[in-house]
């Protein structure tokens, strides 16, 4: 999806020319076969990062109201990290059901590996209330931060990952732009592998056992 | 935003009437057919998205310009948008659909949003609706709602 500028326009033109339907599964098609073109070396099915990326050093407000320092707090553990808001239709809900349903079917021990990160781009929607009660959806574990605009944005830089955008809708409501990917770190702190949207529950039980044990040939 | 309010509620009064209408309905257009309907569980029991595949067997392009169900007061047409490593969604007034093709909503493309819900449902329910064509007229569908777990079988059973 990096150059989807471009892949609009040609879809554009296919809606007009070809009809909708070649288009979309064309969409699809990439989307639900993330990384085959790069992950096929190492066997994962995420999209492995040319270059790992840093687990950031920022604090931001848990559902709790309590601050959570995200690199001490998920220090040694496998980190699902995605960036979107409770009123996203699909994208968000169906990337945290999937990665909910597989992680409940891990025994215990493996399961406890774990934790996943939502951090809401939509913090004047989004309160840390509203945020528990939506990701209760999805799974009790799973961490909800919260933060202003800019200290979120800085950190999904910071990651790599693009800033959100606040898009104003006519009838005088807003929608946000935010990333479509979930960034996996293992253990060593790094972020080797991210998730498009079309990841699989399929995908997610092959992938993560296999991080919780990588090592990246250290 | 009270003239707005008025026409939603117009809207949704002739969606209704029309749901409990004694009248069979109008016969169903040929041309246009709708399948593979399902809907979002309703995760904050606000808002709920739709989705379909539209077929179009008619000689000539048609235009999908409206979705009405008695569930929902308001319903907007969203696409949604990836750009630069980001998605969002936008709405649209209208969709082409080309003669003899095929216009597939789906998770991460288009998707019809339900809000301000009427009704309370629950994944098992069904829930009826109306797509409005500018050629084809009417065309009452009925869809499953899906729990988000399952929405990636669904999306496999439509492909």
């Amino acid at each position: 999806m990096t150059t989807t500028s471009t892949v609009l326009v040609a879809r554009q033109r296919l809606i007009h020319f070809v009809g909708v339907a070649s288009s979309l599964c064309l969409a699809l098609a990439i989307a639900c076969t993330p990384g085959n073109d790069s992950a096929s070396s190492t066997g994962y099915r995420g999209r492995v990062l040319p270059q790992p990326r840093e687990k950031a050093d920022f604090t931001l407000q848990d559902t709790n109201g309590m601050p959570f320092n995200f690199r001490e707090q998920t220090d040694g553990y496998v980190t699902l990290v995605f960036f979107g808001y409770t009123y996203c239709p699909d994208v968000c809900p169906i990337h945290m059901a999937n990665i909910g349903a597989v992680l409940r079917d891990f025994p215990f021990e493996l399961r406890q590996q774990y934790k996943v990160v939502f951090i809401t781009t939509d913090p004047d929607r989004d309160t840390p209330d509203r945020l528990r009660q939506w990701l209760d959806n999805f799974d009790r574990s799973f961490i909800g931060l919260w933060g202003s605009e800019d200290e979120v944005n800085e950190i999904a830089v910071s990651l790599g990952l693009p800033a959100s955008v606040k898009v104003e809708t006519e009838d005088g409501g807003y929608t946000v732009g935010h990333s479509a990917s979930v960034m996996a770190f293992t253990k060593d702190n790094l972020a080797h592998i991210t998730y498009p949207f079309g990841t699989r529950q399929a995908d997610w039980a092959h992938d993560l056992p296999e991080l919780a044990t990588e090592s990246w040939g250290e | 935003m009270m003239f707005k309010a008025l026409i939603s509620s117009t809207a949704a009064l002739a969606a209704l009437t029309a749901g409990c209408s004694p009248e069979p309905p109008p016969p169903a257009s040929t041309d246009v057919e709708v399948s593979g309907v399902y809907i979002s569980e309703p995760a904050m029991g606000e808002r709920a998205a739709m989705y379909f595949t539209i077929v179009n067997g008619a000689d000539d392009a048609d235009e999908l310009v409206g979705v009405s169900t008695p569930v929902a007061e308001v319903t907007e047409i969203h696409q949604t948008i990836h750009e630069g490593g980001t998605v969002r969604m936008e709405p649209v007034s209208s969709l082409a659909v080309p003669a003899g093709g095929e216009l597939r909503f789906a998770p991460g493309g288009y998707h019809v949003m339900l809000l301000e819900l009427q009704e309370e449902f629950a994944p098992g329910d069904w829930v009826d609706a109306t797509l409005h064509f500018r050629q084809a007229g009417e065309v009452t569908i009925r869809g499953r709602v899906l729990k988000y777990v399952d929405i990636e079988k669904a999306l496999t059973e439509n492909q």
